[in-house]
């Protein structure tokens, strides 16, 4: 049964490459045809006009000149108008829209599933068949997806626009079947419809592609963030507790033969507890901010050690309801970069924070008195730094300078539950 | 696909001329190739005898553009056409003021047929927000 379903679809799939040649041949002979009727008719009556009958056959010259030069004049929009109007007629498959973009979701599902890493011509070339059109080109953001055929001059090309949800996906571009001519309305109905199909599509494969993508950052990020504590551990309190047990060794031994230098060996010992101790503080803090969860996110902006340097910093509002962690520690951060580069750079003396909680997502912005920007703009290690932590929670964030710097970072609720 | 005003025209103009080519040429037809060949106000028995048949292939043509089938449509534009050659040279060459006129009104039908059969609907068709 699978495989009598295969050949028919295999035998629909091939029909209109079959007839591709035939259709063409019969709209170039129709064409032709009614042409030559034209022509034919511009003559004669103008012949005619000029008093050839059967009685008289003698034609002026300028008659035929005339004949001539209405023909010259006529012939190309005539043949122009007839292109359009014969190729309608001819592709007769055009009319059947839904079987089109069925075979179109087909190809996009079983075919040929669009990967912008391996250019795939089956799609283009399913709606270069369909169409029966020279040349198609896929454009999934800036990458050339599926490509079938020559491109030719960018004048000749119909573009028609991928939308999804009002942002622009990519482009399906398209050559008409004549140089020098456009596609019909009719065409143009049905491409507008794949578009439709293709943009779907294409945004699914982008936003399956974002998830992956955000899956391995995370993943790296994870793995970064063990091996940052992995060396913390072992660079750090590893010798440190090593050199405190050999020291108590040492006491040990020489609390009997030699009690003063026993004395002064514990005080290293307690010297090298109180380093281990600050290690261990600075690596749970590299975790999570111990101020947040002591003060809250308000209290430990209020208190960030940019303070002590000059720059009042005022935070809004005096409460916030509860955030997720992970929304919390980016918003610290992110603050924390920002109110730090405040004090570093801007030359101001103030900067304020205000955070805002709607029902979806978190908005903050933090504005300094300063300079501003530097025009033009390189963005350095903070504001990389910024976005990126933005950009973990699907957030964003925006830079203006406009008498001070203001930068401001939204970030998403829903894809931030954690607790 | 619904018929659209446009072939509804050209399949009733198609039609009538059909008909009409059809029924001058029957008429004509019994009198024999000889007489018709011999006398000088008839056309050709060979012209006629094409006209007969092209009358009936577009009597059967008209009723496919009636019927919205595409094959109708491209044979009866193929049709017209022929129509217009053959009747352009009885208008200069037409023996009687009735055959001019004849042909002439047979060159206005088929023309007008051919003109609605690949005239556009715009209204039928709106055009795609696209950009070209």
């Amino acid at each position: 049964v699978i495989a009598i379903d295969e050949g028919r679809r295999a035998r629909r799939t091939a029909s209109p490459a079959h007839t591709s040649r035939a259709a063409r041949w019969l709209a170039t002979s129709l064409v032709t045809l009614v042409l030559l009727g034209w022509v034919a008719t511009i003559y004669v009556l103008v012949l005619v006009a000029d008093g050839l009958s059967e009685t008289n056959s003698h034609v002026d010259w300028w008659a035929h000149v005339i004949a001539v030069a209405l023909i010259a004049v006529t012939i190309v929009p005539v043949r122009r108008w007839l292109l359009l109007t014969v190729d309608d007629l001819v592709y007769g498959h055009l009319d059947d829209a839904y079987t089109v973009i069925t075979e179109l979701n087909r190809q996009i599902d079983v075919v040929a599933p669009i990967n912008p890493t391996t250019a795939d011509p089956s799609l283009a070339r399913m709606i270069a068949r369909t169409l029966n059109v020279p040349y198609v080109a896929i454009v999934n953001g800036d990458t050339e997806t599926s490509v079938v055929g020559v491109r030719p001059t960018a004048r000749d090309l119909v573009d028609v626009p991928l939308t999804y949800q009002g942002a622009e996906i990519g482009h399906l571009y398209v050559a008409p079947r004549h140089a020098g001519t456009t596609l019909s309305n009719r065409d143009l109905k049905l491409l507008s419809d794949l578009a439709q199909q293709l943009a779907v599509a294409l945004y699914a494969i982008r936003a399956s592609e974002q998830v992956q993508a955000s899956r391995v950052a995370l993943v790296t990020a994870r793995e970064e963030e063990r091996r940052r504590i992995r060396r913390d551990l072992h660079d750090g309190l590893g010798p440190n507790l090593a050199s405190m047990k050999l020291q108590l060794t040492a006491v040990a031994r020489l609390l009997e033969t030699d009690p003063g230098r026993s004395v002064e060996l514990l005080s290293e010992v307690r010297e090298g507890m109180d380093e281990t101790t600050a290690d261990i503080r600075r690596l749970v803090y590299g975790l999570r901010p111990p101020l947040i969860d002591e003060l809250g996110l308000i209290a430990a902006l209020r208190n960030h050690p940019s303070t002590q340097s000059g720059l009042t910093v005022r935070v809004d509002p005096d409460r916030l309801p509860e955030l997720p962690a992970a929304v919390e520690v980016a918003l610290y951060r992110i603050a924390s970069e920002a109110i730090h580069n405040a004090a570093r750079h801007s030359g101001g003396g103030q900067c304020r924070v205000s955070i805002e909680v709607a029902a979806d997502d978190v908005c903050m912005h933090i504005a300094d008195d300063g300079r501003g920007l530097p025009q033009p703009l390189v963005e350095g290690v903070g504001i990389s730094a910024i976005r990126e932590r933005a950009a973990e929670l699907g957030g964003t964030v925006e830079l203006t300078s406009n008498g001070g710097t203001t930068i401001t970072t939204v970030v998403p609720l829903r894809s931030s539950t954690t607790p | 696909m619904s018929r659209s005003p446009n072939y509804t025209i050209a399949a009733v103009l198609a039609g009538l001329l059909s008909l009409a080519n059809t029924i001058t040429a029957l008429v004509l037809l019994p009198q024999g190739s000889d007489k018709i060949n011999h006398s000088s106000n008839q056309p050709p028995y060979a012209v006629i005898l094409v006209t007969v048949v092209v009358g009936l292939i577009g009597i059967v043509a008209a009723y496919g553009v009636f019927r919205t089938q595409r094959w109708g449509v491209i044979l009866t534009l193929v049709l017209m056409v022929i129509n217009v050659l053959i009747s352009l040279p009885g208008i200069p060459f037409g023996p009687t003021v009735f055959d001019k006129v004849s042909s002439a009104v047979g060159l206005v039908v088929a023309g007008g047929a051919i003109y609605f059969l690949l005239r556009r609907d715009a209204m039928a068709e709106p055009r795609a927000e696209l950009s070209v």
